[in-house]
């Protein structure tokens, strides 16, 4: 058997023979690796912030909220409701530490002469209620101070609000504004966090809220600490009894939901599978189509090289030489392809870090590189790109050598 | 008392067209000694291409046998022939036939890739054919930057780099001036002294008479044998 560096090598040469032919075969096939690559690692990256995000808040906690509503968003349109009572069946459940409750509901903010619609957080008033959730929202104040505990006409608003140009007055500690026509001073601004629904919303004393929406019992969202030890799939169980005997439904058609962070975290990474597999999907179709090109090109080498097959056998080459030319051809169009491709895909997830540092703050979405996925990438460039070439290279290999000669 | 290389019996090939049967051969015997300088004419059509292709393997007879240094691959298959051919017989085509996309030397190295030659053996042995053809100093050039006959002494040398027992020409001057045509067959001679088998087809009477003997073809089969003027 010859050399492989040979076939490398005489590769080498016939595809540098047409550079722009060369470049847009492997085109296919590096968009196609690009999108994978980047897809992949940006998505693990994706994961193991939300990763990260969820271990800042810790697994012993429970998220209970009613049901078919967004974690972490108000339900405005349902008419299904949890209440003060609801939390104080929570606090009262076997292992729950403590339990608080907090409302997040739309409201028209009003600066100047100026309307919009931000969310409203509210803030417990008692002191260990307040510590938690400001901890579990990862909420720090930078600029002014944190309104007193039941405080009438304080707010404190997150950093997207505190932007220059989004209202014609930027707000600032001191401003006042309106909050569905009540006067509001804002007192301080959070650290930005990077959830844009935080950054972007107006907190207040949760007293206050209540009497705002006049819901002097509404909660949105009870988010209860199960005692030390105890194991949160269990109290969380524990918990769904009572509020189904409380609120008097049957297991199975219950109108609330219970969740751990484990379950919140297993459903998003859910989701981010399947976006995941159907963006990696679009992305194999893309090496597929690729790869249509390289056979495209390798059957017009066969065409255009037929007179050389000929002189190659007439020379000594065995068929099987001629078919190892060509698969080593074709193998390199894909590797090359995939190598320029794992590059740019490399480019374009670091490209969609910065991007997402700059807007949502840093270190929220690290890309993840496993080596894995760059061999595979590369694996899967060089046989997309041999197996295209098959068909052509065992076309070219089984010309016979007199006809292959007398070709013009 | 020299041995036969080849021996062409009673060999046959017909080539079919549809219902259209050709007899590119009919019943072609021939035998060339080793060591000799044969050359073969005949008008056009008369099947020398085709024989001169059975001769180095390029292809099979329909029917008939044909001898290489005492072994029949009539019958054989085609990566045993690629074996032969590639070991065993230079070619040298009338259009030169190099590969455009290698330098000259890269040409001459390509047979000893196929015959796993060893690296520093098939550097070494280019370079000295380069030097043999009086080509050493167009070492790097490609095909295209190669005057007619430059690139037919390049593909002397190519057919030379397995040291084969015989070297077949297909009329190897039919695209040179006679000037170029001149210094090829000065080589072709020089490797005759040397004592390989050459076999020449042409149409150039001159080209003919270097040779020892001039096989006249017609109709795929030799009507006559006359003596070149070849004088050793
Ligand atoms: N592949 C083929 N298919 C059909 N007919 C063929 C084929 N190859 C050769 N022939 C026919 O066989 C006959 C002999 O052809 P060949 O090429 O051997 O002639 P030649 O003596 O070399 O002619 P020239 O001097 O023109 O090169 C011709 O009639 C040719 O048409
Ligand atoms: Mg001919």
């Amino acid at each position: 058997m010859t050399n492989v560096v040979d076939f490398v090598w005489i590769a080498f040469r016939n595809l540098s023979r047409s550079h722009v032919r060369t470049f847009l075969t492997m085109l296919g096939i590096f968009i196609g690796i690009a999108a994978v690559v980047s897809l992949v690692a940006i998505s693990q990256g994706l994961k193991d912030s939300i990763q990260a995000q969820f271990d800042k808040i810790g697994a012993d906690k429970l998220y209970i909220s009613v049901k078919n509503t967004n974690f972490g968003v108000g339900s405005d349109i349902s008419s299904v409701k949890l209440t003060t009572e609801d939390l104080d069946r929570v606090k009262k459940s076997q292992n729950v530490k403590t339990a608080i409750a907090y409302n997040i509901k739309a409201a028209t903010v009003t600066v100047g002469f100026e309307n919009g619609v931000h969310y409203l957080i509210d803030i417990p008033d008692t002191a260990d209620e307040r510590e938690l959730a400001i901890a579990l929202n990862s909420l720090e104040v930078t600029t002014g101070k944190m309104m007193r505990k039941n405080d009438p006409d304080q707010v404190v608003i997150g950093a997207e609000l505190a932007k220059p140009g989004l209202y014609s007055k930027t707000l600032g500690v001191g401003t006042k504004i309106l909050v569905n026509g009540r006067q509001f001073q804002v007192a301080g601004i959070w650290k930005k966090v990077g959830d844009p629904g935080t950054d972007s919303s107006v907190f207040m004393s949760q007293k206050t809220l209540r009497e705002l929406i006049n819901e002097p019992k509404l909660v949105t969202v009870i988010v209860a600490q199960s005692a030390k030890g105890a194991n949160p799939l269990t109290v969380a169980e524990t918990v769904k009894k009572n509020l189904r005997s409380f609120r008097n439904v049957k297991e199975g058609d219950e109108d609330f939901e219970v969740q751990t962070p484990d379950d919140i975290l297993r459903s998003l990474n859910t989701v981010l599978d399947i976006i995941q597999v159907v963006l990696v999907g679009v992305a194999v179709i893309s090496l597929v189509v690729g790869g249509i090109g390289i056979m495209n090109t390798m059957y017009t080498a066969t065409l255009e090289r037929t007179t050389e097959i000929g002189v190659m056998k007439a020379i000594g080459a065995r068929n099987s030489d001629i078919m190892v030319q060509f698969l080593v051809e074709a193998g390199f169009l894909g590797m090359a392809g995939g190598i320029i491709g794992v590059a740019l895909g490399a480019g374009i997830a670091y490209l969609v870090q910065i991007i997402a540092s700059f807007y949502l703050g840093s270190n929220l979405l690290h890309v993840y590189f496993p080596w894995y996925l760059i061999v595979g990438a590369l694996t899967f460039a060089f046989v997309v790109g041999s197996l295209s070439g098959a068909l052509p290279a065992w076309q070219a290999s089984k010309l016979p050598p007199v006809e292959a000669l007398r070709y013009e | 008392m020299a041995k036969p290389i080849i021996e062409c019996r009673d060999v046959w090939k017909t080539y079919s067209m549809g219902d259209v049967k050709v007899n590119a051969l009919q019943g072609l015997n021939l035998i060339v000694k080793e060591g000799e300088f044969v050359s073969i004419m005949g008008p056009s059509g008369s099947g020398k291409s085709t024989a001169m292709n059975m001769i180095g393997g390029l292809d099979i007879p329909s029917k008939g046998s044909i001898f290489l240094d005492g072994k029949n691959i009539a019958h054989l298959t085609e990566s045993d022939l690629a074996q032969i051919r590639g070991r065993k017989i230079g070619f040298i085509f009338q259009r030169f036939n190099l590969i455009n996309t290698l330098t000259a030397k890269e040409n001459i190295l390509l047979p000893m890739m196929f015959q796993d030659t060893p690296l520093a053996e098939r550097q070494r042995h280019a370079t000295e054919l380069l030097k043999m053809v009086e080509l050493d100093d167009r070492t790097n050039h490609k095909p295209n930057e190669l005057s007619g006959g430059q690139q037919q002494r390049v593909a002397i040398a190519r057919a030379l780099a397995n040291k084969p027992q015989v070297v077949l020409a297909d009329e190897p001057t039919g695209n040179l001036d006679s000037k170029s045509g001149d210094i090829i067959m000065t080589f072709l001679k020089k490797l005759h002294k040397e004592g390989r088998t050459i076999i020449v087809v042409t149409h150039d009477e001159e080209v003919a008479k270097c040779a020892d003997r001039i096989y006249i073809l017609k109709d795929g089969t030799i009507v006559k044998t006359q003596k070149g003027g070849y004088v050793r």
